[in-house]
């Protein structure tokens, strides 16, 4: 079904519409909070959670992209899922990709500037426009995806030493390029 | 900032950069000759899968996982089946108490056919029974599984559906809380009300029959719901926030007990149009050291709800 009719459903308050739903993005879901969580019941209860909070949230938001839309929400769940899991508990591949997000941030002895949720990003979208289409979707791949190195030198059939080089680089020039428009995260 | 807030902000950067990013494995096609080398390969390799992820899993069931601590679970004991036969048996006890509850129970086995037919034709002895609870309970059993529907306990809903309770009048205060519904001809217990609304007092479907309003109570306090029982939502409670908002309008102490009976009571409950329901009550404030007589109107639709004083 088209991800317009299935924004119908919701608008229309249609129950069908979590069942298209589930039927054309499930495993889409399931893949982004997998790479996030190491628990297969927790990214279960995420995916549900997910459609739970696409039905109280369709409308009054419209979605422009539906699988973005619900990402972003299974990303944000998963996350804070993953946050709530003990140490022991939790993905360790996934807790390596924010360490590595660690890099961006400023030091301790910066003092830190509070931002409105979605501040930043449109910030660190300007940024990713200055980059090169390969950097862009590295980054993108690793941070937003959350996909392991593998699978990214996979795509574009790099070395993982390459791709983590490439990652490391890009880190630094977000960090450089934060602080050049005055945000100190 | 935390590196998990960053990871969450870098969720809100521009869709066109998230969908340019995405990849997905673009499919190839096939040569025939190595269709069947790769179909043979694929039996071989699902053996080996199917044990890796009969491992996997057997690894996922080691960790302690524990979703909801339901009753059973805490008690360490199996949930106990429905065991028809059981009741069938207890038709045959000398304790009255026994063949009641037994009758009331055998109405569970309506969507077996044969346990069914099997339980009908055992309790219709018992509709000539001198004991007049038990003679009404199985004259109710014979109505519902036989499928008649025709008792004035049962009620008969616009989607098709009929409801009704068991172990009807049981008390003084009402019957079992435990409301029970047939639809598609599938028996389901559709609801179930916790203390203090220990029975069904009374329900009252609405004039278009696609609500129903139902009064429960305990032997201090009564409540009032209405459900919309095709899209299996309840109503807040009406009596206590009735309480609630009458008792802050008027200054009064509106606290709740920790055990949630309210000493409220409900009088002339009855339906004004399709979807507004009305009645009287009794409110109770400060121990039942103040008692507010109002008249109580909720609009369904608007959910609105409006506490008048009878002066």
């Amino acid at each position: 079904m088209d991800d317009e009719k299935i924004v119908a459903l919701y608008i229309q308050r249609s129950q069908q519409a979590i069942l298209e739903t589930r039927k054309k993005y499930g495993a889409y879901c399931r893949v982004i909070a997998r790479r996030i969580l190491a628990n297969l019941r927790d990214v279960e209860e995420c995916e549900n959670d997910a459609y739970l909070a696409a039905w109280n949230t369709i409308p009054p938001q419209i979605p422009r992209k539906l699988s973005i839309f619900l990402g972003r929400i299974i990303r944000n769940i998963a996350l804070d899922k993953h946050s709530y899991n003990t140490a022991k508990k939790r993905n360790n591949e996934f807790e390596v990709i924010l360490t590595e997000l660690e890099e961006c941030l400023a030091s301790s002895h910066t003092v830190e500037t509070s931002y409105e949720a979605g501040e930043l990003a449109q910030y660190i979208s300007q940024f990713l426009y200055t980059l090169d289409e390969q950097s862009r979707n590295i980054f993108i791949q690793r941070y937003w995806y959350s996909y392991s190195i593998k699978d990214i030198s996979l795509h574009f059939q790099m070395s993982s030493s390459k791709v983590k080089s490439n990652l490391f680089r890009t880190r630094n020039k977000l960090r450089f390029y934060l602080e050049s428009e005055g945000l100190y995260i | 900032m935390k590196k998990e807030e960053l990871y969450r902000e870098i969720g809100f950067i521009e869709e066109e950069l998230i969908e340019a990013a995405n990849y997905e494995v673009k499919k190839k096609s096939f040569s025939k000759k190595w269709l069947a080398v790769v179909i043979s390969m694929m039996i071989v390799s699902s053996v080996s899968t199917a044990t890796i992820a009969a491992a996997y899993y057997k690894h996922q069931n080691n960790e302690l996982y524990i979703r909801y601590l339901s009753a059973e679970d805490m008690e360490l004991m199996p949930a106990t089946k429905y065991d028809a036969d059981k009741f069938l048996k207890a038709l045959d006890s000398d304790k009255e108490e026994y063949i009641y509850i037994a009758i009331n129970r055998l109405v569970e086995s309506y969507n077996d056919e044969k346990l069914r037919n099997k339980a009908l034709k055992a309790i219709q002895p018992f509709i000539q029974s001198d004991n007049k609870k038990i003679a009404n309970s199985a004259i109710f059993a014979v109505d519902i599984l036989s499928g008649s529907f025709k008792s004035q306990q049962v009620y008969k809903l616009a989607d098709g559906s009929v409801f009704f309770t068991l172990f009807n009048n049981y008390s003084d205060y009402g019957s079992q809380n435990v409301l029970w519904r047939i639809k598609d001809d599938v028996l389901e217990a559709y609801s179930s009300f916790s203390s203090p609304s220990m029975y069904i007092k009374e329900i009252i479907p609405s004039p278009d029959q696609k609500l129903i309003a139902i009064v429960t109570n305990s032997n201090k306090s009564e409540f009032v719901e209405v459900i919309n029982v095709e899209e299996r939502m309840v109503s807040p409670e009406l009596v206590e926030s009735s309480r609630v908002k009458y008792g802050a309008e008027q200054g009064l102490d509106t606290w709740i007990r920790t055990d949630h009976e309210n000493y409220s009571y409900v009088d002339h409950l009855r339906w004004k149009g399709d979807a507004t329901i009305e009645f009287e009550a009794s409110l109770s404030y400060d121990d039942t050291a103040i008692i507010k007589n109002v008249v109580v109107t909720y609009e369904v639709s608007q959910k609105k709800l409006t506490v008048k004083e009878i002066k």
